[in-house]
This record gives structure tokens, sequence and C-alpha cells, in this order.
């Protein structure tokens, strides 16, 4: 930029200069006036030149749309841009669900670990988003294995596995292991109070080993 | 030629013009239109140089080609109209000479007009329409 403006200038003081040293050497007053105007010319031209060279590349500028929209492509290349604003959209979403069910998952499997010092080997939260576009629980499932669990919470047998939801409790439990099931309540009302969900939506399945 | 040639010849040719001018007035017009030609022959030569040292300046600032062209035409126009202007007008003919004059100013203008016709242009472009 300063090299550009330091170029126009060097060109009008030189200009000027010439036009002076001309204004010296010319014979008589006859051609005077004349010769002094169209110096005058001369130096407004350059004086002038910036604004000749933004006006021709402004119409270059012009020229160049013109011809982008004669084309016809404007208007379809903003119904993808909309559609692919559309699907960006819908896949950010997405992938906000997936991460928030993953930290769901990761703090419910802490929670529940340090609270009944089972092992949780598989805790799986399923998000819906509502119409307004916030999301909430839809289920909660959590398998825990009752390895870690101390006798006397299992009552000191063997466990079957214990299929258990709230909801469907008395089709879903196989008759015998109390304790194994009433683990299984204890996490599934649990995990209900902790992230506000109703009961039937907590599943909860302890493995006995 | 330094001046102090110029001068001398100028004084001799002077001397000389007023031996001849009471026998053959035609020939001391001669006379003083040769030694006027020769006087601004020699000139020339240092005109040249005073342009050279122009046109070098000029092509060091990157002046556009256009505007140096023109100043140089309207130097050379100037010049030899006047001249001309000046031989004519010793040799009594003051009439021709005014004509030459005008022959050079309407040359000197004719070079003013792309300039000219180039601003009008701009001017009217940045008005708007």
């Amino acid at each position: 930029m300063i090299e550009w403006i330091s170029e126009w200038l060097k060109q009008i003081i030189i200009l000027v200069l010439i036009a002076t040293f001309i204004d010296l050497l010319l014979p008589n007053n006859a051609l005077d006036r004349y010769v002094k105007l169209v110096m005058g010319l001369l130096i407004i031209m350059a004086i002038l030149t910036p604004i000749f060279q933004l006006l021709s590349e402004e119409y270059d500028l012009s020229a160049l749309a013109f011809t982008h929209a004669s084309h016809g492509e404007r208007l379809a290349s903003l119904q993808q841009i909309r559609e692919q604003g559309e699907k960006l959209k819908t896949t950010q979403d997405r992938l906000i669900q997936e991460q928030s069910s993953k930290q769901m998952e990761l703090s419910i499997k802490e929670q529940v670990e340090r609270k009944f010092g089972v092992e949780v080997t598989e805790s799986n939260v399923i998000l819906q988003t509502r119409p307004k576009g916030m999301a909430e629980i839809k289920h909660i499932h959590v398998r825990a294995s009752a390895s870690a669990v101390s006798p006397h919470q299992l009552g000191g047998k063997p466990v079957q596995p214990v299929y258990i939801s709230v909801g469907e409790r008395e089709t879903a439990s196989p008759k015998g292991d109390h304790a194994g099931n009433k683990l299984a309540q204890n996490i599934a009302s649990y995990l209900s109070d902790a992230w506000h969900v109703r009961q039937e939506q907590v599943q909860v399945t302890v493995d006995a080993l | 030629m330094e001046i102090i040639q110029v001068v001398g010849l100028g004084l001799i040719a002077t001397f000389l013009i007023l031996i001849i001018k009471e026998q053959k007035p035609i020939f001391a017009f001669l006379l003083a239109a040769f030694v006027g030609v020769i006087i601004f022959i020699s000139i020339a030569g240092k005109i040249a140089e005073v342009l050279g040292v122009l046109q070098s300046l000029a092509h060091q600032a990157r002046v556009n080609d256009l505007f140096l062209e023109t100043i140089l035409k309207i130097i050379g126009i100037a010049y030899i109209a006047e001249f001309g202007a000046q031989v004519t007008r010793d040799a009594g003919q003051g009439a021709i000479a005014s004509k030459i004059e005008l022959a050079g100013k309407v040359l000197i203008m004719v070079m003013a007009i792309p300039i000219i016709t180039v601003i009008i242009e701009t001017v009217i472009r940045i008005l708007p329409a």
C-alpha cells in the first residue's frame, strides 16, 4: 500500500517538475497559455490515475457477477446450501445426543459402583428429542455383575441372572433369588431418584456369578 | 556550442547583414535566416540532452508513457513553431508568422484532446447516471 502511494506521488512530483522546467524552456508568451493548459491536464490525469484503476476494477467485478448470475446457478445453489445446513444440523444434534448419553452412562456407572459396590458391566442410556429441541432420558439400562457384592447381600447362594424391569416386575424376575432382586430394585429406585425419571424407564439387570 | 561562440556568430552575422543590406537586401535576409537555423540546430543538441535527462527521470519514476510522449511533442511543437514564426516575422511577414503560431496552438490543443476525453469520461462515470 505504502509502496503504491509512493509510486503514485513520485509520478506526480516528476510531472510537476517537468512542467515547471518546460515552462522555463518555452520561448515566448504566445504558446505559453496552451502549453500550461495541457501540462495542467496531464497533472490532473496523473492525480486521477487511482480513480481510473478503481473504476476499471469495479467494472470488471460487476461483469464477473453478471456472468455468474446469468448461468442461473444462484437459486439452485441457495437451495443446496439450505439442504446442507439442515443436514449438518441433524448430524450435530445426533452427535450431541451421543456425547451426552455417553457422559450419562459413565456417571451412572460410577454412581452405582460407588453406592452399591457392584461391578457395572454395561450401562446404556437412550435419549429422545422433544419437539422443542430439548432432549430427555427415554430409557436407562444398567447391567451389573454382583461378583463384588458381599455374601450377606446376596444371601450366600449362587444367583441366577435376574432381569428386572420395574414396571413388569412379576413376569421379568425369575423366582428364587430375592437378594439379587432386591439389589436390582434398590439400584433402579436410586437411579430413578437421581436422574428424575420414572421407575418404568429404568431397567436393571444383576448377573450373579 | 558554447555561449561565446553563439554570440560571436550572431555579431558577425549582424555586421555582415548591415553591410550587405544596402546593396542586396534579399541576401541580407537569407543570411539572417541561415544564421538563425545554425544557432537553432546547435542549441537543439543541448535541448536533446535536457530531454534525455527528463526522460530517464520519468522512466525511473515510472511515469505513464502517454504523458511523457505528449509533453515531449508539445515542447517540440512549441519550439519549431516559435522558430518559424520569428524567421518569417524578421522577413517582414507578420501575418504568416501569426498563422504559424496559430498552427502551433491548434496542434498543441490536438495533443490535449485524448487527455481531455479521458478526464471528462471519468467525471461522467463518477457522477451517478
